[in-house]
């Protein structure tokens, strides 16, 4: 009996919980071993924790609940308020002398999420995924195809002249075709589908064609990759899918942003982390857990007030 | 209480809910493994203290599992900084008259040993075995609130019997 015992890795646990066949529990009580266990239980079973006062804690706990949120007063002094009158008197006028003289813009933004497909006055068609946009002048567009874009969109461009698109990372010269730009924080993503694209930020220019792809990272050239694709257009168009490469978590959570419109509040040492992978724009649910999974990152998500909220790693 | 319209904890009655359940029991689970019951009270004030700063945060039916950490966390905290930790568990004995504490049962010179062995149990055996014995949770339930699996849980528990029932031979 006691090499059974010691041989099995969980026979007094089916014991003490009623698993054991009649025979073997019978087997096992009427031998000298079985009495010990069970006097040794007999033993536990009088046991009990000391008292726990639980209304005592409560009031305990709210008196220090109101000790510890004493709200902050602030002070303003009356003189600090002429100096923001002061402040605000010139943001207006810079504002308004700029809202008078600004170039008269057509400006496209789109929010979380959803798409739009703009035709432009030369009939070139813009797509533009979610939380971007896309600028420019109509009276200038005849002698110069000039755009602003944060974010991301896709190109299809007429035949004409210079088409150039403008981001905070590096400006896209066209020269007539259909391509992607991806500008989220300090990263643009350039594919090229058709045509010929040229990419230029400072002393850095290349020319792209069917297929090639180019990083520019905080305004520095990157990398440069090959794409194999079978349609003409970038998969968030054809499929709904979220392509994300060697990018950070920071960034893949923000594209949580872009698409579902989900804040995230992280942590500064999961940001940083490499991902690599694809989501679904239609599952936010899955998406999150696309991302997140593979790193083992333990997370609440409030789907109704669209909040996620990074707890930490998992410990294996 | 009925949380399901509740979009975070920050309502009263729910958060005094809250405790009233959970209180008792997570003072008791972090008894069990860390042996100092005064302690243990003071995390769960800590606990609930962190859930009512960051109530905006926490959804009701994260609540639970947002408890078990923090609490956890902070005594870990602690017990780390106690180099030296014998703590004996405070074991009261059960009363068997509800009203009346005169009524306790007395403990044997067995019975005392019995609990000197489990406190020198490993943390782990001893909060499954006592969740078990004196929470009377199932074996699902431990393995649900430690994340391991029931497999693991019923290998503590034998090794827990084993350890006591070898301790007590040694006597």
């Amino acid at each position: 009996m006691t090499d059974k015992i010691n041989d099995s890795e969980d026979f007094l646990a089916k014991w003490l919980n009623g698993d054991l066949t009649d025979q073997e529990r019978d087997a096992f009580e009427l031998s000298d071993e079985g009495s010990a266990y069970k006097n040794i239980i007999s033993s536990v079973d009088k046991i009990d924790m000391p008292e726990y006062n639980v209304e005592a804690e409560l009031m305990k706990l709210k008196a220090n609940r109101k000790t510890s949120s004493v709200p902050e007063t602030k002070v303003i002094r009356f003189s600090s308020i002429y100096k923001y009158a002061a402040a605000a008197v010139i943001i207006l006028s810079v504002s308004l002398a700029y809202y008078l003289t600004r170039p008269a813009y057509i400006v496209y933004e789109t929010l979380a999420g959803q798409i739009e497909n703009i035709t432009l006055p030369d009939q070139s068609i813009v797509t533009l995924n979610g939380n971007s946009r896309l600028r420019f002048n109509p009276d200038k567009f005849d002698e110069n195809r000039h755009l602003l874009l944060d974010g991301e969109a896709f190109f299809e461009v007429t035949k004409g002249i210079n088409f150039e698109v403008e981001t905070d990372q590096g400006t896209v010269k066209v020269l007539g075709t259909s391509f992607n730009i991806w500008n989220r924080n300090d990263l643009l993503d350039v594919v090229c589908y058709t045509g010929r694209v040229n990419v230029t930020k400072k002393s850095f220019t290349k020319d792209l064609i069917p297929g090639d792809g180019v990083r520019i990272d905080n305004g520095a050239f990157k990398s440069t990759w090959v794409k194999q694709f079978k349609q003409n257009k970038p998969v968030w168009i054809t499929a709904g899918i979220t392509e994300l490469e060697n990018v950070t978590l920071e960034e893949a959570l923000n594209e949580l942003n872009n698409v579902f419109g989900i804040t995230v509040k992280s942590l500064p040492e999961i940001d940083s982390r490499p991902f690599t992978g694809n989501f679904p724009n239609n599952d936010a649910a899955a998406a999150i857990k696309l991302i997140l999974r593979a790193d083992n990152i333990e997370y609440q998500y409030d789907s109704t007030n669209k909040k996620l909220v990074l707890l930490g790693i998992k410990s294996q | 209480m009925d949380s399901s319209d509740l979009k975070n904890s920050c309502d009263n009655a729910f958060y005094e809910s809250l405790f009233r359940s959970l209180a008792p029991t997570i003072r008791n689970f972090l008894t069990y493994k860390y042996r100092d019951a005064e302690r243990a009270a003071d995390m769960v004030q800590e606990a609930f203290l962190t859930l009512w700063k960051n109530c905006e945060k926490v959804m009701p039916d994260m609540a639970k599992a947002y408890l078990y950490r923090v609490a956890q966390n902070q005594m870990l905290k602690l017990v780390d900084k106690d180099k030296v930790r014998h703590k004996h568990m405070p074991f009261v004995s059960k009363t068997t008259h509800n009203e009346d504490p005169q009524f306790q049962m007395e403990f044997s010179e067995f019975d005392l040993q019995i609990q000197n062995a489990i406190n020198q149990l490993s943390d782990g055996q001893r909060e499954v075995f006592l969740l078990n014995r004196i929470e009377k949770k199932t074996y699902n339930e431990i393995a649900e609130m430690l994340e391991v699996s029931v497999k693991a849980v019923e290998k503590r528990m034998h090794k827990a019997l084993l350890k006591i029932r070898e301790v007590h031979k040694s006597i």
